[in-house]
């Protein structure tokens, strides 16, 4: 009795031992196989049996054996039994718990050789139920013929109940990470193709996603051609995804023809896919692949954009190749997928459309900068040339590296090279660049004005290149004449072979491509230009020899004017030059007759005095001194006579001597020299000398002898009671304005009528030329006097003279 | 009786100056400050030579030579000025000598001689 109540209290504590111990094991490793190993140990342990193992139910292989102590280690995993088959299987079909001491003998027994299981005897079986539903089966075995007490196949049911608690914990766990993952991954491929704007990489995420989501062996995206319809694949990811897509759609319709990327696929082929703009597993035709394939619309506002195609050889289950979560992720990855393409086709479009018109702006504002620059400055040929050419080649126009202008010549027979702007070494090329690129640049009509102006570089190679170009014109054979006779532009990209260009022409450029276009006027084609990029090495794009072709479209009217302008301002300067030598003899002629003039004056009472002289000298005694005196004034009025002979039959002509210099500079000049004279005469001077006036050309002897003139006037005027002089000076509209005003009280209107007038003076010792000299210099300086005579007050004498520099 | 010469120049020491010489020399000397006075003279003294200025204040010698050889005026004339340069003038070539004016007078005497016996 004792020991059969030892014995009761050892199996209860043994059970209890065993169901502590699976309590525990049930709290550990949250990995399912590592516990169910844990638990089968425990139970042969506890159980003293010589083999445990569990079976788990799977949707689609049936019974797989997932843990065992005591069976072949290479089973687990391998070893399946359907419901139903073997005792293991009727346990789980009659979902209660089967033993017998001698199970080859059991009318289920079904022997499993990988197992190694002919070893054993007894066998005792318990479905693992879950709310009614078999999940699983747990099995001991013995190798003796042992019988099962009611206390263990109670203690191994219970067990099973617990396993059962364990199976579906780790199964939900399971679950959850299963989710999370999705969840991470389609966040992450959501993050990625919501901050990838260029469409392939896009399209690449998308697929390449949509593929490691549902562990897909390959994926593809297509997109709809919107004119014709078609869908044309544009990426896919997975080993052998191409013959796998390919297989697919040569399964999906007629009028394949696909092959690899880029593939185009007749649209009704896939239209049972998509016809119901909906997700769908292709339900087509050939049964071995019936399911693998799953196709998603990619949906934009409800427009078909194209569709995403997945493909995986493995089922999910035995129920649906893919799960129900699968298709709702693959399905929310679809629709996101549709609406970030067509955001990223329509950022590429208005990127496309923007960087279009930014160019097309670029191009208009250069050409317009250029023009600008060269049309409404008015100027010579040479400096509408060179800004042509500079427009071209500065980095802010049309940035060639080299560029030469040839002009036809007036009976269009000739092209010759004007001009070449460019760097004539890749050194200097360099130097350019890295300078042009420190230096801030006005914008470009501004820059190629003043650059125009600047000197020439003294030496540049190119530009006598330039020069040296010569060639008869002649379409037939030079590319040069074929852009004049086509009047379009052409662009050489292999110059040494093409028979247009002229040995001598590739030789001296020795640049390997290079652009032509035609400058025209009009209808008229005036010259050619050429550009190329021999330092970069840029190639000549379409839309740079467009650009080259309107900017010569252009320049061409430019240099047209500047030519007319040229040859006018030419015809101008002989004008100019007749026009100086007449003034000249004019002014000779004034200056002749004003000379003439007072030598006459002097001459008149020189003779009487010579000539009574004369008398004296005869009349007196020889013996006489007087005698000798009066010989010595006969010999000087010979003398002075002699002198003057030469004025009154001939006078020199007195030329101006134009110098650059500033006007203020004179007048401080002369006002130094007479300062005492004024401060003698009691008359304050007033100086206000306009720092606007800019340096002219003046004769600067000619224009103090004014000043000089002038002042002395306004001393004599203001001589005896004092007064104020104020000379003042500023620059207005093209003018040097010089002012003179005295408080000399004025001039009678008598005398003002003929202040101009030769040899009218009202002073005692006046020779009268004076005003009229200062007339007559400021008009040979092209300027004009203004008097303003108030009378009884002063006399304002106003100098109008032109600021030219040249 | 010698040749009646009429003098006629706007200066007056000038004018002194020729007479007195002009005497010497034997001829018969009257003189005029203008042109007007001397168109009065050449009535009243019928002078076979006239010395003639042509700067002078009114009508200037080179009109009233004009005047003179309309009137077809028997007395010679020569155009005696300090100018050299009216012997350009194709208007002075009327007259039948030009002598620049100097206090040396012995171009005038010899050319007054040389026109009086021609």
């Amino acid at each position: 009795m004792k020991t059969a109540m030892e014995a009761l209290g050892q199996v209860l504590e043994d059970k209890l031992d065993l169901i502590r111990g699976v309590c525990k094991i049930a709290n550990s490793s949250p990995d399912l196989k590592q516990r169910l190993q844990m638990i089968v140990n425990l139970v042969s342990e506890k159980l003293q049996a010589d083999c445990c193992s569990v079976f788990l139910l799977d949707d689609f292989s049936g019974l797989v054996l997932k843990a065992s102590k005591g069976l072949h280690p290479d089973s687990v995993d391998q070893v399946k039994l359907k419901v139903g088959e073997g005792i293991t299987g009727t346990a789980v079909a009659e979902k209660k718990t089967i033993f017998t001491r001698n199970a080859p003998s059991h009318p289920k027994y079904v022997y499993l050789p990988i197992t190694g299981e002919e070893q054993f005897q007894s066998i005792i079986s318990t479905p693992i139920l879950s709310d009614g539903e078999c999940i699983g089966v747990i099995n001991v075995h013995t190798k003796d013929q042992r019988d099962f007490s009611p206390v263990e196949i109670q203690t191994l049911e219970t067990l099973a109940g617990q396993l059962s608690g364990i199976i579906k914990i780790s199964y939900l766990y399971e679950k959850n990470a299963g989710s999370l993952r999705e969840l991470s991954l389609i966040q992450e491929t959501g993050r990625k193709i919501s901050s990838i704007l260029t469409v392939p990489e896009l399209i690449n995420a998308i697929t390449q996603g949509c593929r490691e989501i549902i562990q897909a062996d390959c994926s593809a995206l297509w997109l709809r051609d919107e004119s014709s319809g078609e869908f044309i694949k544009k990426c896919s990811a997975g080993p052998d995804a191409d013959s796998q897509m390919k297989q697919h759609f040569d399964i999906c319709g007629p009028d394949h023809n696909v092959s690899g990327h880029g593939c185009r696929v007749d649209v009704s082929s896939i239209l049972p896919v998509i016809s119901g703009l909906k997700p769908k597993i292709t339900c087509s035709l050939d049964e071995e692949i019936r399911g693998k394939y799953c196709c998603f619309p990619l949906l934009s506002q409800s427009n078909l954009l194209g569709m995403l195609s997945v493909y995986r050889e493995k089922p999910h289950s035995r129920i649906s190749h893919y799960s129900e979560s699968e298709m709702r992720l693959l399905a929310l990855l679809a629709s996101q997928a549709g609406l970030a393409i067509d955001n990223a086709l329509t950022h590429d479009r208005l990127k496309n459309l923007n960087e279009k018109s930014l160019s097309h702006l670029r191009e208009l504002n250069i050409l317009y900068e250029a023009t600008q620059a060269m049309g409404t400055n008015m100027m010579n040929l040479d400096k509408c040339l060179r800004m042509a050419l500079n427009a071209v080649t500065v980095g802010d126009g049309l940035g060639f590296n080299r560029a030469i202008l040839l002009l036809l010549n007036d009976d269009g027979s000739m092209l010759q090279g004007m001009m070449g702007v460019g760097p004539d070494s890749a050194r200097e090329a360099g130097e350019i660049w890295e300078r042009v690129s420190r230096q801030k640049k006005p914008d470009l009509s501004e820059w190629l004005i003043q650059n125009a102006e600047e000197p020439l570089k003294k030496k540049s190679y190119f530009n006598d290149l330039a020069k040296s170009l010569r060639f008869p014109v002649n379409p037939a054979e030079c590319i040069l004449s074929r852009t004049i006779a086509e009047k379009k532009p052409f662009n050489v990209k292999n110059a040494a072979n093409d028979k247009y260009v002229k040995k001598d022409l590739l030789v001296k450029l020795g640049c390997r491509s290079f652009a032509t276009a035609p400058l025209m006027a009009g209808e008229k084609a005036l010259g050619v230009i050429l550009v190329d990029n021999l330092y970069s090495g840029a190639p000549i794009t379409d839309s740079d020899l467009q650009f080259l072709s309107h900017f010569g479209s252009q320049a061409g009217w430019a240099i047209q004017n500047s030519s007319i302008f040229t040859k006018l301002e030419e015809v101008n300067k002989d004008l100019f030059l007749t026009q100086k030598r007449l003034s000249d003899s004019e002014h000779f002629a004034v200056l002749g007759e004003l000379s003439a003039e007072i030598a006459h004056e002097i001459k008149n009472p020189l003779v009487p005095i010579g000539g009574f002289a004369r008398r004296l000298f005869h009349k007196l005694e020889k013996e006489s001194p007087s005698r000798k005196y009066a010989r010595i004034i006969v010999d000087e009025v010979a003398r002075l006579e002699l002198l003057l002979s030469n004025v009154l039959n001939y006078s020199k002509k007195i030329e101006p001597v134009f110098s650059p210099g500033n006007l203020n500079k004179a007048i401080e000049d002369i006002i130094h020299l007479m300062k005492e004279d004024i401060e003698e005469n009691n008359i304050r001077l007033i100086c206000n000398l306009g720092n606007d006036v800019p340096d002219t050309y003046f004769d600067p002897n000619q224009m103090k002898q004014v000043v000089s003139n002038l002042v002395s006037n306004a001393i004599e005027s203001m001589a005896e009671a004092g007064g104020e002089l104020k000379i003042s000076t500023f620059r207005d509209d093209g003018h040097v304005i010089l002012k003179f005003a005295d408080t000399g009280g004025g001039m009678s209107e008598d005398t003002a009528k003929n202040m101009f007038n030769p040899f009218f003076t009202t002073k005692k010792y006046g020779t009268g030329i004076g005003l009229p000299l200062v007339k007559k210099i400021v008009e040979n300086h092209k300027g004009k006097i203004g008097v303003e005579n108030l009378a009884g007050t002063g006399l304002i004498l106003t100098l109008i003279l032109p600021c030219e520099t040249k | 009786m010698g040749n009646r010469i009429l003098v006629v120049d706007d200066e007056e020491n000038i004018r002194l100056l020729f007479k007195e010489e002009l005497v010497e020399e034997g001829y018969e000397v009257e003189v005029a400050a203008n042109a007007e006075d001397a168109a009065g003279k050449i009535e009243t003294f019928k002078p076979d030579l006239i010395t003639l200025d042509i700067k002078m204040p009114g009508m200037d010698g080179i009109e009233f030579l004009r005047r003179l050889k309309e009137k077809n005026t028997k007395a010679k004339i020569i155009i005696c000025s300090a100018y050299g340069s009216f012997k350009q003038d194709f208007r002075t070539w009327a007259s039948e000598a030009y002598v620049v004016k100097s206090a040396d007078l012995n171009e005038l005497k010899s050319t007054i001689r040389k026109v009086l016996s021609s």
